[in-house]
């Protein structure tokens, strides 16, 4: 076993698991600057995420949203080139030792048997590899041989060998040209140091198995989730046509079965997966939408689309894609012996039985936490919940019970991936608030100065990789060359065997000196295979990286086209010629950037702004916080005890006193906001105090400006003293309120100002709050009767359990139906509420003495606040974010995130996360002495510009302003993305974009047509 | 509400009525200067000319019948920078909507620009104009029977001279202005209509320029129906001939082959607003070898290169935009149907977006927008 | 006389297309050798210059590629090259060019087969079309 030197030290953080959680963690982390470890178990990183093809509510993929600099790839590859990040792909823990601040970790490499380095993934072992197992991945309906990609975007790209089923016949050893296969790699051991440790361990889903009666595993037709996810994405076998097992055949009717391993203590998962409604919902959609004609029937006990903009999903599921919903307990799912159709008996809720057949069932699996979760957590001293979940402080979400080693994401517990990503984010914060004060940044590599960059004759080297002889088999090297020499400015061409090992890298270099090279043509794999050698190769020796060009003759063409080499060499000389053209026209580029105003403004001093703000300063940044009212707190001031038994008051204590000591924190009371102004790299907002204006000059805004109850306008609300809020009530317990103890009938009514037209979305905190009360009416007046009418119970992950416990304790619910509401009547001075209950069939009216309303969450009107800060708000009111999956806390526009109410309806630990969330991705970008510019920035060519503005218009990052003195377009380079959708927009070429200007696009086009 | 009154006219003579209010604009200072055609002194044709001094309002005629230039185009110059003091345009209906598109492209500022509208019957080719008067036709004399013939809705030019082919089907003869001077339904020997924004006419009002009285003759709606039907009729009618001729590439080829490439419809066209267009910038020089290589791949190549796809991104930019006055086509020394071939196109496309160039300075062009739900893709193609 | 190979120029965005086209590669996808493919960085930057300047110089056919409706790298470049193409199929369609000469697909990173499906269909319709007229003719 080989023993390596321990690296990392007390500044970097050590990230395990790379699913979505980690990656986010990570991405963050090594934004700020810090060296972060990417340990992942697998042999790839990713997580659950390649498995997704579309995600709700958008139905769009939209993951490449989460990287915090957009644009950017999907996360799994960001994580791959970030400088910062260093991927231990298929390693494990073995040892976690020292304390918060300084750990040493044994990690063990696992033996991949393949050197990712060498491996072209030509795929001639998989062709001679005799051994085919079932592929993990999509959950086993495909298969794999014992060498595998373990799917076909893999980070790392390279192919494994699994242990368990390899024969070691070694006749895969023997296809390897490159000779990148050894089958007798070791296990390597190895000890990493780190300051902090962030867990993102997520979750298994459940194992349909142990819920026998549902058949999977002895009914073909029966799927998990998981299954099906697979089945419906693009990139299944069927390319998403949702097909039966059995016999391939077009599925026509499909039955959901939800909460399976969920909402169930009879297999040890009391807790509710909080996203399977959603997950289901839309996978139903997606299927719909592959296989039109579908009919797809969904049996729930309750629905529950708590997150933002996805009660209205589920509405669009029912409305436009006709999926059905019927609430229902399964009896039995029996299997039909010749055609394998499923049979379901279900007891519907007016405790009726029917009876439906369908030629497929999907089992929606829940959560549960990962395997082997005991150990590990055994080794670190970590502490996990009833369910197995990582156990954590409600007001300090990312810390876990480890000093220095924090949480986020599925391992908290069921979560979805806009939840998930605002928790890796909010470990991050926390993590690096840890690490702070006694870590430095690692230092940045020095690159040699580059020489001038004057504008001088092209003197082009042309290499031709044939990628370990892989592309010979279809492209004739010899014409390519023959053919490249005759073209303009090139003045080298050579043919190389793997451009991207250090052997030909430094042939290059040489060639570069030999022949006064001064652009470069790389012909073989795609850019994306070979940009970060070559670019590194470049940078070393002074060479411009932006005058490297890639001909992609290897994806592109070689793979493509095996069997038609005359073909293949004609569109690959094409595709040289190409790149040569652009080669001869490309500029360098010297990337300029942007001081970054290292100061945070935060709006809204309630528990997400102050979280934020302390987060943003205890990483060393000033802040200034806004508040509107003479002091601190929000809502918070309003809410005494949480369903789990916390005190929001100490909270609301703690948190002002830590802003108030905090040197770096400025609050500002009774204060508003006036006027604001982009600038080329900041921002600068005018506040109105009680004593005056003043400017303020920042880099980052975090907006968290809160929501407020709901008024109610029904029930007798206002116009009988007896009908209250949940919060009064709320207020009046805690206050012990002599009324309370007269109260022998207490009924509560759900959804009010929620779900319905005015509010078309849900609260999504009511259920929570009303079995929270409805719990400690009880305790304080045990001979209360307490009744909650609902329409769905959605006390969604562990809040389940208090739901469990009310009823245990008496408390009594009842559904009803928008149709069919309860109606509230006052007669003799006494109200009573009747309301139809479906279980029995008929109405009952119930005798209030008091009525509790769960009035809703609006936010607070932000209109004019969205105006002066050019941001977006949805159709309820509420910020709207970049991209509701993966950018859930950030604006389009740069620098600008929401937490808190004023995203979207929250519970206070919810909003804790958003708000160390939104500090860290402001974090990230703060961290910076420079906002580095992209590459291909957009110009304006003054002479030609008319002013018509349609650059403005179209300019998605506001980075475009018309110069209004001029007449002419203006570009802030620190804001532009460099899409080139301005250079399109502008009619005569006065926008220009760096090397790919419209001149250059055409001659490369030029060049294509042949 | 916009307010309504007459004109009421002397000696038979409309113009003098309608130079008399506008030099009532001048002396009581509702604006500094009057945009307005202006009579040529050999009087064979009209030119643009921006007066300020009241006593130069003489000659003047409203309805000129020549268009020489869009003053959609002179709007902006005047207007683009600095505009301080309020100005007055005279205008037809096709300038007006042009300016409207050109405001959306900030290419005009409408705030201190005082827009007059005046009903049209049609423009003739400057050449022709000229020729008629040559030929011994008086100006004045024609005006007087146009005049006439607008009482009634007529589209023909009398005694059997044309109008241009694009005012022939243009149907849009009602200008949208600040003020406007109504001519078709009214006997222009007695009066002639004027219909002023609400809020300009309260101000006519207290400077005792006018009063308002009176309603619009009853048949002025019919009358205007019948011209509008007519060059839709019109209209559609080119439209269909256009379409059989040009039904395939050959024949649009065929009917483009003499296009010398002169690039006159653009300086013409009142919406091509670019300073320098891209046809002319360094992104269309070609390397010298570049032209032998084309040459080499088809054989043979027509020189000067890039005349066609000239006609074709200079459509892709303006088509949604074109309000059809037909400038190009007036401008074209190769006689093409420029014109018909926006309208035809353009009549398409902008059915597509719902959208009628000039119709409303709020409206937003198609190509400066989008919506994330249109234009349905199957599968993802279109 | 040897089949007509029709020749597809492509205009594919950075972030989806470009990378669902080297997915192809990678996971062996067989299509055929039609497409000549220019990188840009958004759908969006897709100027109707090109796209005419292809079908004069005698492309047979063009292929814009980009990120599904929401999955815009750019927010909304690919909306933007949707609304544009349609009004430039308008004026092709005038010109006479009324077969489907052009398409416009979106196809993002994970949809290797998706991409190559595409290219051998439009190749496929592209022989049944014919070489593109303009070669013939005007040699503009």
């Amino acid at each position: 076993m080989a023993q390596g030197k321990m690296r990392g030290d007390k500044s970097s953080a050590l990230v395990i698991g790379a699913g979505i959680a980690g990656m986010q963690s990570a991405l963050l982390l090594a934004e700020m600057g810090r060296k972060v470890f990417l340990l992942e178990q697998g042999p790839a990183i990713g997580g659950y995420f390649p498995l997704l093809d579309k995600t709700f509510p958008t139905n769009s993929c939209g993951v490449c949203f989460m990287s915090p600099t957009p644009p950017a790839f999907c996360p799994i590859y960001e994580c791959h080139l970030h400088d910062n990040i260093e991927l231990l792909p298929y390693s494990e823990v073995k040892k976690v030792e020292g304390t918060g601040g300084d750990f040493r970790v044994s990690i063990v490499r696992k033996p991949r048997f393949v050197d990712p380095k060498r491996c072209t993934l030509c795929e001639a072992c998989i062709k001679v590899c005799p051994v085919e197992v079932e592929r993990e991945f999509g959950g086993g309906l495909e298969k794999r041989k014992a060498i595998y990609l373990p799917y076909p975007q893999a980070i790392p790209h390279s192919l494994v060998i699994d242990p368990r089923t390899c024969t070691r016949c070694g006749e895969c050893v023997k296809a390897c040209a490159p000779g990148a296969i050894d089958l007798d790699m070791k296990e390597e051991e190895e000890e990493i140091g780190a300051g902090a440790i962030l867990l993102g361990f997520g979750f298994e889903p459940f194992l349909a198995q142990k819920k026998g009666e549902y058949g999977f595993g002895r009914y073909e037709n029966v799927l998990t989730s998981v299954q099906f996810e697979r089945l419906i994405s693009t990139s299944s076998p069927t390319q998403g046509f949702p097909v039966r097992v059995s016999d391939g055949k077009k599925m026509e009717k499909i039955a959901f079965i939800q909460c399976v391993g969920s909402r169930d203590p009879s297999c040890g998962q009391d807790h509710c997966s909080t996203i399977c409604c959603m997950y289901a919902t839309k996978q139903a959609m997606i299927a719909k939408e592959r296989a039109s004609g579908l009919n797809v029937t969904f049996f729930y006990m309750d629905i529950r689309p708590m997150g933002k903009d996805y009660e209205r999903y589920y509405e669009r599921a029912k409305s436009e894609y006709g999926i059905e919903y019927i609430r229902s307990a399964i009896s039995s799912v029996k299997e039909l012996q010749q055609t394998k159709n499923l049979f379901i008996t279900y007891l519907k809720e007016d405790g009726i039985f029917e009876e439906r057949e369908f030629d497929s069932v999907i089992l929606s699996v829940g959560f549960t936490p990962p395997q082997n979760i005991k150990d590990i957590a055994g080794g670190m001293g970590l502490l996990l919940n009833q369910q197995g979940f990582c156990q954590t402080d409600e007001f300090h979400p990312a810390q876990t019970s480890v000093e220095g080693i924090f949480v986020g994401g599925a391992f908290r517990g069921p979560r979805d991936i806009p939840e998930t990503v605002v928790e890796g984010s909010s470990a991050a914060a926390a993590a690096a608030s840890f690490l702070a004060p006694n870590a430095s940044s690692p230092s940045r590599k020095e690159y040699p100065m580059e020489g001038a960059l004057g504008e001088e004759i092209p003197k082009i080297g042309v290499f031709i990789c044939h990628c370990g002889e892989e592309l010979k088999k279809s492209l004739s090297l010899f014409d390519l060359i023959l053919g490249t020499k005759l073209l303009r400015e090139v003045v080298h061409i050579e043919e190389v065997g793997l451009a991207c090992l250090p052997e030909d890298l430094d042939l290059i270099k040489k060639r570069i000196g030999e022949h006064g090279l001064n652009r470069i043509v790389i012909a073989g794999c795609s850019h994306r295979e070979i940009r970060k050698p070559m670019e590194e190769m470049a940078k070393g020796m002074g060479f411009n990286p932006y005058l490297i060009e890639y001909a992609n003759i290897r994806e592109q063409c070689a793979f493509v086209h095996r069997d038609l080499p005359e073909l293949a060499t004609e569109k690959a000389m094409v595709l040289i010629r190409m790149a040569v053209e652009r080669a001869r026209r490309i500029q360098p580029i010297r990337k300029g950037s942007q001081k970054v105003e290292k100061r945070g403004l935060v709006v809204g001093g309630g528990v997400a702004g102050m979280t934020a703000s302390l987060r943003l300063a205890e990483q060393g940044y000033e802040v200034c916080l806004i508040e509107k009212e003479r002091e601190l707190g929000g809502n918070l001031r309003d809410s005494f005890y949480t369903l789990r038994g916390s005190n929001p008051q100490s909270l609301l204590q703690d948190l002002i006193q830590k802003v108030k000591n905090h040197p770096s924190i400025r609050p500002y009371f009774e204060t508003e906001i006036i006027g604001f102004e982009k600038r080329n790299g900041h921002y600068k907002t005018k506040i109105l105090r009680p004593d005056g204006e003043e400017s303020l000059e920042h880099g980052a805004l975090i907006l968290a400006t809160g929501g407020r109850e709901v008024v109610p306008k029904e029930y007798l609300y206002g116009k009988d003293p007896r009908v209250i809020t949940q919060r009064q009530l709320e207020k009046m317990i805690h206050l012990k309120d002599e009324g309370l103890k007269e109260v022998r009938s207490a009924v509560m009514i759900q959804c009010v100002g929620s779900r319905d037209e005015e509010h078309p979305y849900c609260s999504r905190i009511c259920c929570g709050h009303a079995v929270k009360n409805a719990l400690k009416l009880k305790e304080q007046n045990h001979s209360a009767q307490v009744y909650v009418l609902y329409r769905d119970v959605r006390t969604y992950g562990f809040y389940e359990t208090y739901y469990h416990e009310a009823r245990g304790k008496g408390i009594v619910f009842i559904r009803y139906d928008l149709e069919k509401k309860p109606e509230v009547a006052l007669e003799n001075g006494r109200l009573s509420v009747s309301v139809f209950d479906p279980a029995m069939g008929s109405r009952v009216s119930l005798p209030a003495d008091r009525l509790i309303l769960s009035a809703g969450v609006e936010p607070n009107d932000n209109r004019d606040l969205a105006k002066i800060f050019d941001v977006d708000l949805n159709p309820d009111g509420f910020f709207m974010e970049a991209n509701p999956k993966s950018a859930p806390l950030d604006s389009v526009d740069r620098g600008k995130f929401f937490c808190g109410l004023c995203h979207s309806p929250n519970f206070i630990e919810d909003s804790i996360s958003q708000g160390n969330a939104s500090a860290a991705r402001a974090g990230a970008l703060l961290s910076k002495e420079a906002v580095e510019e992209k590459a291909y920035l957009a110009n304006v060519i003054k002479r030609l510009c008319c002013g018509c503005g349609l650059c403005v218009t179209v300019c998605p990052y506001g980075a475009r302003a018309l110069n209004e003195e001029e007449v002419k377009a203006e570009v802030m380079e620190s804001l532009c993305q460099g899409c080139g959708n301005c250079v399109v927009a502008c009619r005569n070429g006065a926008s220009q974009q760096r090397n790919f200007d419209k001149a250059l696009n055409l001659a490369v086009l030029d060049a294509a047509i042949d | 509400m916009a307010k309504q009154t007459v004109l009421k006219v002397s000696e038979g003579r409309p113009e003098k009525a309608i130079q008399g209010f506008l030099k009532s604009l001048l002396e009581k200072e509702v604006v500094e200067a009057i945009l307005v055609p202006k009579g040529l002194p050999s009087g064979d044709g009209f030119a643009q000319t921006l007066i300020h001094d009241p006593e130069k309002m003489d000659g003047m005629c409203a309805l000129s019948l020549t268009m020489p230039v869009q003053s959609a185009k002179v709007a902006s110059h005047l207007s683009i920078k600095n505009l301080n003091k309020k100005v007055a345009a005279v205008l037809k209906a096709c300038e007006i909507r042009g300016i409207v598109e050109l405001a959306k492209f900030l290419q005009v500022k409408l705030d201190n620009l005082l827009l007059i509208g005046v009903d049209c019957p049609g423009t003739f080719e400057v050449s022709d104009y000229s020729k008629m008067v040559q030929e011994g036709k008086e100006g004045e004399k024609l005006a007087g029977e146009i005049l006439t013939g607008m009482e009634r809705g007529e589209t023909v030019a009398p005694q059997g001279y044309t109008f241009r082919p694009a005012c022939r089907m243009c149907e849009y003869p009602i200008p949208k202005a600040d003020i406007h001077i109504k001519l078709f339904g009214y006997k222009a020997e007695e009066e002639v209509g004027l219909e002023i924004e609400e809020k300009l006419g309260k101000e006519l009002e207290e400077k005792g320029l006018l009063s308002f009285s009176g309603n619009e003759p009853s048949s002025r709606n019919e009358v205007v129906g019948k011209v509008v039907a007519e060059r839709t009729k019109k209209r559609d009618a080119v439209f269909q001939e256009f379409r059989g001729i040009v039904k395939d590439l050959q024949s649009f080829l065929d009917r483009f082959s003499t296009c010398i490439r002169c690039h006159n419809c653009m300086v013409a066209c009142p919406i091509c607003y670019c300073k320098e267009c891209v046809f002319k910038t360094a992104v269309f020089e070609h390397e010298g070898d570049q032209f032998l290589r084309w040459a080499d791949r088809k054989g043979g190549i027509r020189m000067p290169t890039d005349t066609l796809i000239f006609h074709l991104i200079r459509m892709s930019h303006m088509v949604t935009s074109c309000i059809g006055c037909g400038l190009c086509d007036s401008a074209c020394p190769s006689r093409l149907p420029v014109a018909t071939l926006f309208r035809s196109v353009g009549e398409k496309i902008q059915k597509m977006f719902n959208y009628v160039p000039g119709r409303d300075v709020n409206e937003v062009p198609p190509v400066a927008t989008f919506k994330e739900d249109e234009l349905k893709i199957e599968s993802g193609s279109i | 006389m040897s089949e007509f190979e029709p020749r597809i120029v492509a205009f594919l965005c950075h972030w989806c297309t470009y990378t669902g086209a080297d997915l192809a590669g990678t996971t062996r996808q067989q299509y055929p050798p039609s497409i000549r493919v220019i990188h840009l960085m958004c759908s969006g930057a897709v100027d109707s210059i090109y796209v005419l300047k292809a079908l004069i110089d005698g492309a047979d056919g063009v292929l814009i590629g980009g990120c599904h409706p929401g999955d815009c790298h750019y927010q909304t470049g690919n909306y933007k090259a949707r609304r544009r193409l349609a009004i430039l199929k308008g004026i092709l369609n005038q010109m006479g060019f009324t077969e489907d000469r052009v398409l416009l697909k979106w196809i993002s990173a994970s949809e290797g087969k998706l991409f190559a499906d595409t290219v051998t269909k439009m190749t496929n319709d592209l022989k049944k079309m014919g070489p593109n007229p303009m070669k013939q003719l005007w040699n503009a």
